[in-house]
């Protein structure tokens, strides 16, 4: 409640009250007058925050008033026949079977409006589907049930990418720059959606879809997985995180820097070592060595169905994991982020997972056993039709210390 | 006319008649004589009774009862022909055949024994249901219908279908297109006359259909002894294929014939391209004007790039896709894929999937041209 | 059907001197002989009445409506509250899927079969329909299939992959229960019957009317029957052969849909949508056909253009065809398809806007009655405008990239179908329950009935808008905590004030359910023309004889009843309206002039036997086939008993002399 009332912020503060009195209009249709939508509701796809949404929005807005007026004269006029004609003992009508004049001009009237809502559709919908005046290109893999994000090499903006970087659920791109999202999916058909950058992509194995991805200013915009793809499909979410060029580029370098090995001898030694032996068969960290300095090689195709399992060289630079459902940061500190203004908000973002901000339950609990917090099909004896493989994360049977030992570990993993 | 004790005698008449010319003939002498007038003695007396068997109606009814004279059973019409005899027999025939020959015709000979059979069985019981043949035909029709229809209707689109295959196996590919149209176009004309001349008679059409199933089972069966059109083996590229390793009439194989161009059902993730003086670049699907010698490729993911030959020579594009340790840990070959050699101007899809990040490769993953040298768009695998 | 004639005369044998033996088809062969009862449970099991029929096809659908309604409330008490544990992901899953699959398949579908099956043989004028037997083949069949489909929540999980169905979700390495085995299996079951069912009634339309019917004096609801017979007829293959596909991808190891195989799972998305989208008209026509009736009768004036309703109601039959990738803007088929089906989209919304406009101006400068079947006829013109507006929302192609997958959509299409389909067939019920019956549904529970389910209907898919266009995706277990937002009208309150309006429903709902015991066991008897009708359903006793009519019904015009009982009389007042005749006098009238010769088909034991077959092959497909080939065997058996059957009973049973005693009465249920 109290936040409500702060000034305006990054996420979906509604900006004007004629956009809820616009929206209200519509629904009174429907009988319920919209008194207030929930404010900062960040999926809500009337509050645009970049070219390609804004575009959508200015097509959507005149047709949902259309569709209000329309529904408001059609059962005005049936409310105002039922009130008029109510037998009051009049006598019985004539027979009449119509008006052909008055019927051609009733079907030529909406024939009129909706040729003028099409016009501005075919346009809207070529410029959206645009793939040649990108300044970034991402490769955006889904599977069940979380995103990975493949930074190709070369240009992303004015920001010079020289190996490729591997994420999962959060996705980071520079505002202001025109950014193309290739999409596809190792598994099921899963879809990506930020409602305040752009409308949904299908993510279909076998073939690459592309999206257009802008944001205006920096700020972080959530989205969910929208198209059923089996158990844990409500578990499946992402967010797009736009930083301004300056703090893209250090992102970037973050990503790239090198691995930086725990202190010997302290908990996170032992949790390196715990991880090498328990999670690097899937779960890559890059530059992990072995200890005779070969690197550790991490091969999920032989493990799990899609054939990858995230890259956690910097889980800490994330906010949330296991599909983006889980917050790494605490409430306080995620509901500071999310609300921050867009001045101060690639600095707080850039500071990833702090010791004070961490949120241990949610990963603790994960590491303890990952099917019991988001349903997955792991269950050693029903894989038959997988060949044994995993569609998910199993459980690991990790002890208590084991579990200290990781999390002190994955706490360095910025 | 005949009654069944008429028939008898003027049988047996016969016969002895018949024997008594026989055996005059070939006995000589007195015994000769004796014998022969014996067996005349004999028809004339078979022929007597005969004569009174046919003037007493067999002795049991009064011969003017004209009615049971037409009722009698034996004045009914005698039963149909009946087939199955016949395909009983040639199935028997069959089955034998087929024991010393091909087990395809003892297979077709059991089913054609089985269908005579039970057609047999069923069409004898028919008969005997009532004495009206019509009522009979009827009830062996509720019978036999219910399998008949189904079964032959079966049989009769495989017929119609098996041969039309092999109509178009057996021509061209591109006549094979044109065959088909004109088809299609007398079929749908020959029923638009049909359509539009209600009053055809039924006999004429019935003699359009038919001429026209056994042209098509006709021309089915030259085609089908006069076997396939040729189909060009294809093998699959190797690898070694595509490194360049091959002998020269492997590689000819892979080549031969190879399409020259795609139909895209989706976006690649990029677009290779040879050019005229056979530099190697590609664009990344989304920036139109960049050229990248290196391709960031994700995990696991099945990867389509298209791939431009722009060059004089015929090319092909190659994707190496890295050298592994065996299971029993000697070290491996170098796998790869490649597209077939493309003509100048030629397009061709090269669809592949790297599931292990590049760290696993003793080998880089790339594109390479083989017989292009120095020319190579990196393949990055995080 | 065929008819065999016995022998005209039968010869003697030769020698015989008793009579000689009759062989009559009735006893030849030894076959079982024609059931006979007309009351009794085996007049039910192996009735071919078109009437007995259509109230066995609403018992059952309604059944299931109950059916798929619990699995609603279930969905909506888990979303009741933000991660909610009511239930597991898995059993979520397959909740939605068979609570969309049941109301489709099992409740809309078979509903509408139900009112068709009754009334469109007595509003033509016909004593049955064209082939009562696969009439009744066709109900055994949606039966057998329902309780098959339903049956895999015993037997390891329901299907979990929704009710599209998209593959490779749907292949048996992502989901390894039967539970998709099952769904595929029962919906081809069910498939036939629609699909024999679509024949049936196509044939008894254009080759049964009554004398001097022609076709554009059919009433509304027989027409949109028709027209939905026809996209039946177009639309069941379609799907027929995508579950093949599906089936045997995965109990046969194909490859249609494996993409590894370099197959397109988008091939799914289309043969689905093919058939989905007509799917919804089929739904949706025959409750505008039923509304197209109710609206005149309680207005007392013709259906206001009715050529227009009648065209209309085909160029959506025709135009639906075209529109099917609006399912599909997300899925990536690139700017040309998507833009070419967006306006298509639009398209459609111009004859269905004509239907609207024809109802509101049926009432306009009526004499309106407020009936239970009225309210509910003027609650689908409400409710589906509602939908139909923000269906056009979706129509725009890249605003329907934000819509589609969240509530917003949810909302659309149960306004669609709740709306316009449920409603429209709720407003059948109050309508005809006097002629299937002879007893009329109480009004005053009606009332209730009406409005606790419209204020329910808006009280739950209404907020749903809100929640979608917020952002709330459909098909998810669980919507957290901190993407509700805040403020009092948080979507966390939203989702309490659809959960609540759901158990409006469905006290509604309960609300019909003791009104139907109310009647049966307390209502009087109806008067014969309650509603003073229009058509010629009504031009009989209430229920109709076993044969409908004692003498079929010569029409003259559109709206043949009323035409009987109201004449144009000249009074001071200039012309006016007069009651002539009261529909008892009509129906004496054509009672007294009863056909001498009526023939009915008799009843049959096979449908039910032949039907019964199909799931046994069914469970064999899905556990061992061996059971397919005993299901086979008792399929082929029942094909014979089919054919082999006589084609009468005896013929004095169903041959009764004008004005006989031997004409039997139906069983009445209300």
């Amino acid at each position: 409640m109290d936040r409500s009332k702060e000034t305006v912020s990054t996420l979906g503060r509604m900006p004007s009250t004629r956009r809820h009195w616009s929206r209200a209009a519509l629904l009174t249709s429907v009988g319920l007058m919209l008194a207030g939508c929930a404010n900062n509701a960040p999926q809500d796809i009337f509050e645009p925050k970049g070219e390609n949404s804004k575009k959508i929005d200015t097509l959507q807005r005149p047709v949902f008033y259309i569709a209000g007026v329309v529904a408001l004269i059609v059962i005005g006029v049936v409310g105002y026949a039922m009130w008029k004609f109510k037998d009051r003992g009049q006598d019985i009508p004539e027979q009449t079977h119509g008006n052909p004049k008055l019927e051609i001009a009733l079907t030529i009237l909406p024939a009129i409006i909706l040729a003028g809502i099409s016009v501005p559709t075919v346009i809207t919908v070529f410029q959206l589907d645009k793939k040649t005046d990108a300044e970034c290109i991402i490769n955006v893999t889904g599977q069940q049930w979380w995103w990975e994000y493949d930074y190709a090499t070369g240009q992303c903006g004015d920001v010079k990418i020289d190996k490729p970087i591997v994420t999962a659920g959060e996705l980071v791109i520079p505002e202001k720059t025109n950014v193309l999202l290739r999409i596809t999916s190792r598994d099921v058909i899963h879809s990506y959606w930020i409602p305040a950058l752009n409308g949904k992509r299908d993510a279909v194995p076998g073939r690459l879809h592309t999206l257009r991805m802008q944001a205006d200013q920096p700020g972080i915009y959530t989205g969910q997985c929208t198209e059923f793809c089996g158990l844990s499909h409500s578990r499946m979410r992402q967010a797009a995180v736009a930083l301004t060029a300056g703090d893209f580029q250090k992102w970037v370098d973050n990503q790239m820097k090198d691995y930086v090995a725990p202190e010997a001898g302290s908990l996170a030694a032992e949790g390196e070592a715990v991880f090498t032996a328990n999670c690097s068969k899937c779960h890559q960290i890059n530059d992990l060595k072995n200890a005779d300095g070969s690197p550790v090689l991490s091969e999920p195709d032989l493990y799990v169905v899609p054939g990858v399992a995230p890259n956690l060289s910097h889980l800490m630079n994330r906010t949330a994991f296991a599909g983006w459902t889980f917050d790494l940061l605490t409430d306080e500190c995620r509901v500071k982020l999310w609300n921050a203004k867009p001045a101060d908000f690639g600095a707080m973002y850039l500071k990833g997972i702090t010791p004070e901000c961490f949120e241990q339950v949610a990963l603790r609990d994960w590491l303890r056993n990952p099917p019991g917090m988001k349903p997955m099909f792991v269950d050693p004896n029903n894989l038959s039709s997988t060949g044994g493989k995993y569609r998910g994360m199993p459980n690991l049977n990790l002890k208590p210390d084991q579990i200290d030992q990781l999390i002190a570990y994955l706490l360095g993993r910025n | 006319m005949f009654t069944t004790g008429s028939k008898l005698f003027l049988g047996a008449t016969a016969l002895s008649i018949v024997s008594a010319i026989v055996f005059g003939a070939s006995v000589g002498g007195s015994a000769g004589m004796l014998g022969t007038i014996g067996l005349i003695s004999v028809s004339v007396v078979f022929a007597f009774l005969a004569g009174i068997n046919l003037f007493t109606r067999d002795g049991n009814l009064a011969a003017t009862e004209s009615d049971v004279e037409r009722n009698a059973a034996a004045a009914q019409a005698g039963v149909g022909r009946s087939m199955w005899p016949l395909a009983a027999a040639l199935g028997a025939g069959g089955l034998v055949v087929g024991t010393i020959s091909k087990p395809v015709v003892f297979k077709v000979s059991f089913i054609v024994l089985l269908a005579a059979a039970a057609e047999w069985m069923v069409q004898g019981f028919s008969e005997r249901v009532s004495a009206d043949s019509k009522y009979n035909e009827g009830i062996r029709k509720r019978l036999l219908h219910p399998l008949e229809f189904p079964l032959l209707a079966s049989v009769g689109a495989a017929v119609f279908i098996y041969s039309f295959s092999r109509i178009m196996l057996n021509i061209d590919k591109d006549a094979g297109r044109w065959v088909f149209m004109v088809i299609g176009a007398i079929i749908t004309a020959v029923g638009f006359v049909f359509a539009a001349k209600r009053g055809m008679g039924k006999s004429t059409v019935a003699g359009i259909i038919t001429v026209g199933a056994l042209a098509l089972v006709g021309v089915g069966i030259a085609s089908a002894v006069s076997g396939q059109h040729p189909i060009e083996p294809h093998p699959a590229a190797t690898a070694a294929v595509c490194l360049g390793t091959a002998s020269e009439v492997q590689i000819e194989e892979v080549d031969a014939k190879a399409s020259q161009s795609v139909a895209a059902k989706s976006n690649p993730l990029a677009n290779v391209y040879l050019t005229s003086d056979e530099q190697l670049y590609a664009l990344n699907t989304g920036i139109g004007n960049v050229q990248y010698h290196e391709i960031t490729v994700p995990r696991s993911n099945a990867v389509h790039v298209l791939f431009h030959n722009d060059s004089a020579e015929p090319r092909r594009l190659t994707v190496h896709l890295g050298t592994f340790k065996a299971k029993d840990g000697s070290e491996g070959s170098e796998e790869a894929e490649c597209t077939t050699a493309l003509e100048k101007g030629g397009t061709a899809f090269l669809s592949f999937k790297i599931n292990k990040s590049q760290l696993a490769s003793s080998t880089p993953y790339r594109l390479t041209v083989p017989g292009v040298e120095d020319q190579e768009i990196k393949l990055l695998v995080p | 059907m065929a008819i065999i004639e016995r022998p005209a005369a039968v010869p003697a044998t030769v020698g015989s001197v008793a009579a000689p033996e009759v062989v009559t088809p009735t006893q030849a062969l030894g076959v079982f002989r024609r059931p006979v009862s007309s009351s009794g449970w085996k007049s039910w099991l192996f009735t071919v009445d078109h009437k007995k029929l259509g109230i066995m096809y609403g018992a059952v659908a309604l059944f299931f409506f109950l059916v798929g309604g619990v699995e609603a409330l279930l969905i909506r008490l888990q979303l009741a509250a933000p991660d909610n544990t009511v239930l597991s992901a898995d059993q979520y899953n397959q909740m939605f899927t068979m609570h969309a699959t049941t109301m489709v398949f099992l409740f809309v579908m078979p509903m509408a079969a139900a009112f068709a099956n009754y009334f469109l043989p007595l509003q033509i004028g016909a004593r049955d329909v064209a082939f009562p037997r696969i009439n009744a083949l066709g109900f055994w069949l949606f039966l057998f299939g329902g309780l098959f489909l339903n049956s895999s929540w015993l037997l390891g999980g329901a299907a979990d992959g929704g009710w599209f169905m998209y593959s490779p979700n749907s292949s048996a390495l992502f989901s390894p229960s039967h539970g998709i085995d099952f769904w595929v299996l029962g919906l081809q079951i069910t498939g036939i019957a629609s699909l024999i069912g679509a024949l049936n009634l196509i044939v008894t339309v254009l080759n049964m009317r009554a004398p001097g019917m022609k076709l554009m004096q059919m009433p509304v609801f027989t027409w949109m029957v028709l027209v939905v017979q026809f996209l039946l007829l177009f639309a069941m293959p379609v799907i027929t052969v995508a579950l093949f596909l599906l089936s045997f991808q995965r109990n046969f190891g194909a490859t249609f849909f494996d993409v590894n195989q370099g197959a397109d799972p988008l091939l799914w998305q289309h043969l689905f949508w093919i058939f989905g989208h007509p799917e919804v008209y089929i739904i949706i026509l025959p409750s505008f056909g039923i509304i197209s009736e109710v609206l005149p009768t309680f207005a007392r004036k013709p259906l206001f253009g009715y050529k227009f309703v009648v065209f209309s109601g085909a160029a959506i039959g025709f135009v639906g065809w075209g529109v099917w990738a609006h399912h599909m803007f997300a899925s990536g088929l690139g700017p040309v398809s998507v833009a070419v089906f967006s306006v298509a989209t639009m398209l459609i919304a111009i004859p269905t806007g004509v239907k609207i406009v024809n109802w509101t101006l049926t009432l306009w400068g009526g004499k309106l009655w407020f009936t239970t079947a009225m309210l509910y006829a003027i609650g689908v013109i409400v409710l589906f405008t509602i939908g139909g507006v923000s269906g056009v929302t979706h129509a725009v192609a890249p605003s329907d990239t934000q819509q589609t997958d969240t509530y917003h959509i949810v909302a659309h299409f149960h306004y669609v179908i709740v709306g316009g389909a449920v409603m429209g067939l709720f407003s059948g019920f109050y309508y005809w329950w006097p002629k299937m019956f002879g007893k009329m549904l109480s009004e005053r529970l009606g009332k209730w009935n009406f409005w606790l389910m419209f204020f329910g209907v808006n009280l739950t898919f209404g907020p749903m808008h809100i929640l979608g266009l917020q952002g709330q995706p459909r098909r998810m277990v669980v919507w957290p905590e901190k993407l509700t937002g805040d403020g009092f009208f948080d979507m966390h309150f939203w989702n309490q004030v659809a959960s609540v309006g759901s158990f409006v429903i469905g006290l509604g709902v309960l609300i019909f359910v003791i009104n139907i015991f109310w009647t049966w066991k307390k209502a009087p008897l109806a008067p014969l023309d309650p509603w003073d009708a229009r058509t010629l359903e009504w031009i009989t006793a209430s229920p109709p004889k076993e044969h409908n009519f004692d003498r079929i019904p010569t029409v003259h015009a559109l709206d043949e009843f009323f035409h009987r009982k109201y004449e144009e009389m000249d009074t001071e007042d200039g012309p006016r309206l007069v009651k002539v005749k009261s529909a008892e006098e009509v129906l004496a009238e054509e009672e007294s002039h009863a056909d001498a010769h009526i023939h009915l088909p008799s009843p049959s034991y096979w449908p039910i036997v032949l039907s019964a077959a199909l799931p046994i092959i069914a469970y064999g497909v899905i556990y061992n086939l061996m059971l397919s080939v005993i299901g086979t065997a008792i399929l082929l058996l029942a094909v014979f008993g089919w054919c082999l059957e006589p084609s009468v009973a005896d013929d004095s049973d169903y041959d009764p002399p004008a004005g006989g005693d031997s004409t039997k009465e139906l069983a009445t249920l209300g």
